[in-house]
């Protein structure tokens, strides 16, 4: 699908910036709906994900040796602000609950039958809904370490802390999630010993 | 002891699946049925990764690439105002330096001579007095020569 950036007067910029976008929109877009839980956020963040990355393209892209970890960085570094940012904004109005596409982000893979989908959607939900309980800094380590699967050195890179405080940040982001959701699980295995 | 022998609870088994555990994961390895666990907790991860994501909607994803495609232009057209922009900070700036320089030191300039109040009036009673306005004495020098002139001749 050809989608030159020629269309907006940009043509002397690297041709395979479109491309490049192209694919790693839509990883970044689920990136930011996990991050944020509002897909209206996360496109407008994932928009601003690339309209930075484009800004750097010039001068970066050439160097770069990995540029699915760079435009991560920035995408994760544009939901933080977002998530820091939301603090102040008392008077934000709350969703009333993750929308569709927030569920279908975080839902686990697709259920055979129809019963396990739905029970997959509500725990989806919850996730989702536990998920805003977190601090920006939790939300972030554990959205990279549950659902991008990255290795806890690289979220350490990613977001500049030592791999100690990212384990310290997904140990509570875990034991917050667990005490939301914790009607899901019954009671822990460990007390039966 | 009883650490090495308490089984983990799911909390410690959630940490070790994503390898962020303590010293209690070593129990792990002396524990056949909290290792069967991570094992099959690991399965289920591992079959949630593999499994292909929905794809979000590609009506949105559209709509982005559509508005970064137009901030970039608007970006790329902006040069000529921030151009515009700057200039007009640099006449302003000029203009504050030039208006807001401080003011020359005043010129020493000779000293004038002193009129006392007596010579002034001395000066406009004779201006008064004369016959013939200051101004027309340059004409009237014209004719002193012929004047004189004449009163020489026998």
């Amino acid at each position: 699908m050809a989608e030159p950036l020629a269309a907006a007067g940009a043509a002397t910029r690297p041709s395979d910036f479109s491309g490049w976008m192209l694919a790693e929109q839509p990883r970044i877009f689920r990136l930011c709906q996990r991050m944020l839980g509002d897909s209206d956020e996360a496109g407008s963040a994932t928009q601003d994900v690339f309209l930075k990355a484009y800004q750097a393209w010039d001068r970066t892209a050439a160097e770069l040796d990995d540029p699915s970890r760079w435009v991560t960085r920035i995408a994760v570094n544009t939901c933080l602000d977002r998530l820091r940012s939301r603090r102040w904004q008392f008077w934000r109005k709350r969703p009333d609950g993750p929308d569709e596409e927030i569920i279908l982000a975080m839902a686990p893979a697709r259920e055979p039958d129809g019963e396990a989908q739905v029970f997959a959607g509500q725990i989806a939900r919850r996730l989702a809904e536990a998920l805003d309980q977190l601090s920006p800094r939790q939300r972030a380590v554990f959205t990279l370490r549950h659902f991008e699967d990255y290795a806890l050195e690289e979220i350490a890179s990613q977001l500049g802390l030592d791999v100690g405080t990212v384990k310290a940040h997904l140990a509570r982001a875990i034991a917050k999630l667990r005490e939301e959701l914790k009607d899901l699980y019954g009671m822990s295995r460990g007390e039966r010993s | 002891m009883n650490d090495k022998l308490r089984h983990l609870d799911d909390e410690q088994l959630l940490l070790s699946l994503y390898g962020a555990a303590g010293p209690e994961a070593a129990h792990l390895g002396s524990c056949p049925e909290c290792a069967a666990r991570l094992r099959r907790l690991e399965a289920r991860r591992a079959a949630w990764l593999a499994a292909p994501a929905p794809p979000p909607n590609a009506a949105r994803l559209r709509d982005q690439r559509a508005a970064v495609y137009a901030a970039i232009g608007e970006k790329r057209n902006r040069p000529y105002w921030r151009l515009i922009q700057a200039g007009a900070l640099a006449c302003s700036v000029l203009a504050a330096v030039l208006l807001y320089r401080p003011a020359p030191a005043p010129v020493e300039t000779a000293s004038q001579p002193v009129i006392t109040d007596q010579e002034l009036f001395n000066d406009v009673a004779d201006m008064m007095n004369r016959e013939t306005p200051i101004a027309a004495e340059p004409l009237m020098a014209l004719f002193a020569p012929q004047e004189s002139q004449e009163s020489q001749q026998p």
